[in-house]
């Protein structure tokens, strides 16, 4: 019905026509949002669900797929500290009084300085890692984890670091 | 026969054509809604915006009013765009804009409002240099007392938030028997706090640190942070000792827990320089909410 | 010539039904082009319109309307806490019985994207509730079933689900075979959970360091611990041959106490670990059912349109 013998012109006349009409029944009803589409949509929001951490943290990066580290002595400190935190932290108790952890803590102070404060900051963390009486007034408490705020950024000036690095 | 065909479809076509055109069916319905998009109903629809904090979308109605062919009692909507930026954390935009309100306005006192909105708004840019040149700028003989006062508190302010003590009570000296008394006599004693603050040095206190590891830290008010270290340190220590003179100079046990002490023992050091540090900037941290406050009480838009 | 009858009658059937979405005289312009530009998907600009129709009128009856058009076009824009925040004035404007249990719905929508529960399980039995809209009645019970296999509420979401399959042959049709699906795999979890037993793994663990989390399923942590164990229990033991008590006091307190107790609490984690992933297993399957069934909506877009004002 569509290829005619007769001049072009009307075959054109009525493919256009067609096209005009298939047109106005797609836009009449592309928009319309169905129960089924919502369903979808709800079922990708409940899908994620993260793994249960008793130690109320996320996991770290893992050491190869970490390239802020620049000089070799910072690798290999960050090589220990992933060794630590992947075979021995695994197996302890959440005790560090602190967030971030000691560990977590010592990884950013090797990535935003250089390796001996960042040895120095790490040392000095552990020998603040305690619970005693009323010992980190000094610290702000967060009520969700349960332990008191330690950030790097409270030691090392991170916004310098960042401008300079701009 | 063939031509009345022919015509017959292209006929057709065109009547399809037109008819699908959606502009026929539009046209009641835009100059209905032409008096809502008036000059006087923008604003409008753009306060209630505002009063709804929904301020992105205040900002477009504003503007829009502004690209209209009929805007009037423009510093009024210069003044809501400036608003409307700062409540948003913008501002820059928002001193443009309150600046070109004063620039419009035409009652002094309004004009004085409006400045004292502009200096505010340069005040939260941050920008010491900048905020300088702008309260200078604006300090004029013309200035009525209530404009005279707010700049030289913002001056205040300012010296006080970059922990310039003495600059901020020189500023606020001069003006002690002027009205607004009781603001400046609250700005002058932040500034005598901040400059006579009972700091630790920080050399010192490592310097103790390098004597009897913790003293450091206890010369920072951290008792318990003191003792734990000295016992971390000295235990450390003693273990160290003992293995080298059970096993002499080849003892495992001796070099391990030696190189844990001198480990513990230089972290102690730089801990208590850093603590000393971080007392200084708590005690200096209580005056700067204070001046915060100070400051917040001056935002009034 | 008879093909051209055809194509004109046709074109001008879609044409009407389409010029009558565009001019809805007895809707208020503003509403109207709100309406046009939710269509165009332009969604800012429908919320805009929406929000100055409630400006300039706001006693009009269409008032729930415009908030609803703004809580759909925020939804669309992923913006679920503003949708929820119109849905809400949408509900408490006043309104046709029928259309506000269709806001409930939208509402109970974007409480659940927002992973607020108790707030749409009470949106939810209202529209369950509703006799005159069934299935309106029927969706609303997948979602609450959904909702309870998310909370691991099992009993419950068996008795949402059955309710599904009552109404139905109440209304004189059949049982849904997804539906029997879901049931029959909710009434397995409960005569055979797979869950692991949190005091067991921790019991394993005490006697065994490691085993609880082998029992869990998780072996390498299972080995890592084993060896950690070993290796303290090693020191300790041969400081204690060497009599060296004070070090042995030094390793067991700092070292195999504190290992051997984080070992039985990694136990117990590994436990809820592998219970949260069969609970998610569980989940998955139940939705990929309950997807299915809420096919059967598919010519159903539970929303309102222009028309419906019209018809009140």
């Amino acid at each position: 019905m569509f290829i005619l013998k007769n001049e072009s012109g009307e075959i054109i006349s009525k493919l256009s026509i067609i096209c005009l009409l298939l047109l106005f029944h797609s836009s009449q009803n592309a928009h319309s949002q169905t129960f089924a589409s919502d369903v979808i949509a709800i079922g990708k929001n409940l899908s994620v669900q993260t793994k249960i951490n008793l130690k109320n943290e996320t996991k770290p990066k893992k050491f190869w797929q970490d390239n802020d580290f620049s000089s070799p002595t910072k690798d290999l400190a960050r090589a220990s500290i992933s060794f630590y935190q992947n075979f021995i932290s695994t197996q302890d108790l959440p005790v560090c009084s602190f967030k971030p952890s000691c560990s977590r803590f010592s990884v950013e102070a090797f990535r935003n300085a250089n390796f001996i404060v960042g040895l120095l900051l790490t040392s000095d963390r552990l020998q603040r890692d305690f619970r005693f009486g009323d010992s980190h007034s000094q610290y702000l408490f967060d009520p969700k984890s349960e332990k008191f705020l330690d950030p790097i950024a409270d030691y090392i000036d991170l916004k310098g670091k960042n401008e300079k690095q701009n | 026969m063939k031509n009345k065909i022919n015509f017959f479809n292209r006929a057709i076509f065109i009547c399809l054509l037109c008819l699908s055109s959606p502009g026929l069916a539009q046209n009641d319905a835009s100059e209905s809604l032409s008096h809502y998009f008036s000059s006087q109903n923008l604003v409008r629809f753009a306060d209630f915006l505002w009063k709804r904090s929904d301020y992105e979308r205040a900002i477009s109605e504003y503007q829009r009013h502004l690209f209209s062919a009929e805007s009037y009692n423009d510093y009024y909507v210069y003044y809501q765009l400036g608003r409307c930026h700062f409540r948003l954390n913008q501002p820059q935009k928002s001193a443009r804009y309150f600046k070109l309100a004063s620039q419009y306005a035409n009652r002094i006192t309004l004009k004085d409002t409006l400045s004292a909105a502009y200096s505010v708004a340069i005040f939260f840019t941050r920008n010491n240099a900048r905020i300088a040149n702008v309260l200078d700028s604006l300090a004029t003989e013309k200035n009525t007392p209530y404009l005279k006062n707010y700049l030289i508190s913002l001056q205040a302010l300012n010296h006080l938030q970059n922990k310039e003590w003495k600059k901020a009570a020189s500023v606020v000296e001069p003006h002690n028997n002027d009205i607004d008394n009781k603001l400046f006599f609250s700005l002058r004693k932040l500034a005598e706090q901040g400059a006579n603050l009972s700091r630790k040095s920080p050399a010192w206190g490592s310097f103790m640190s390098v004597l009897i590891p913790g003293s450091g830290r206890i010369y920072t008010n951290h008792l318990a942070e003191g003792l734990y270290s000295f016992f971390l340190i000295s235990g450390s220590g003693w273990l160290a000792y003992e293995g080298f003179r059970d096993s002499g100079s080849s003892s495992f046990k001796g070099w391990m827990f030696g190189a844990i002490s001198g480990f513990l023992h230089a972290g102690n050091i730089y801990g208590s320089f850093v603590s000393a540090k971080t007392f200084n900037q708590t005690l200096e941290k209580k005056i700067l909410d204070d001046v915060q406050m100070h400051i917040n009480y001056r935002i009034s838009f | 010539m008879t093909f051209k009858c055809i194509l004109i009658i046709a074109f001008l059937f879609s044409f009407l039904s389409h010029y009558k979405q565009l001019t809805a005289e007895e809707s208020h312009p503003l509403i109207v082009q709100a309406e046009k530009f939710y269509l165009s998907e332009n969604y800012e600009a429908c919320i805009t319109e929406s929000l100055r129709f409630l400006c300039f009128e706001p006693n009009h009856p269409h008032v729930f309307y415009a908030r609803f058009k703004a809580g759909m076009a925020s939804k669309k824009l992923g913006k679920m806490r503003e949708a929820e925040k119109y849905f809400m004035e949408a509900i408490l404007s006043p309104a046709n019985r029928d259309l506000k249990m269709i806001i409930r719905h939208q509402l109970s929508l974007s409480l659940i994207s927002q992973f607020k529960f108790n707030l749409a399980k009470l949106e939810l039995f209202k529209l369950t509730n509703n006799k005159t809209q069934n299935e309106l009645a029927s969706a609303s019970r997948l979602l609450l079933g959904l909702i309870y296999v998310y909370e691991n509420n099992i009993p419950s979401a068996i008795e949402t689900f059955s309710e599904t399959n009552v109404d139905k042959l109440n209304s004189g049709g059949i049982e849904s075979d997804n539906i029997s699906q879901i049931i029959a795999l909710l009434n397995r979890q409960i005569k055979n959970p797979q869950e692991k037993s949190l005091k067991l793994a921790q019991w394993l663990s005490t006697f065994a360091p490691g085993s609880g989390q082998i029992y869990s399923g998780e072996f390498l942590n299972g080995l890592n611990a084993l060896a950690l164990n070993t290796t303290n229990t090693y020191f300790l033991w041969a400081t204690l041959r060497e009599k060296k008590v004070r070090d042995a006091t030094l390793i067991f307190s700092m070292l195999w106490y504190r290992y051997y107790q984080g070992n039985r609490f990694h136990a117990k984690e590994a436990a809820m670990n592998a219970n949260l992933t069969a609970q998610k297993q569980l989940f998955s399957e139940i939705f990929k059912e309950v997807q299915q069934e809420s096919l059967q909506f598919s010519n159903i877009s539970f929303s309102i349109r222009l028309e419906d004002l019209k018809a009140e």
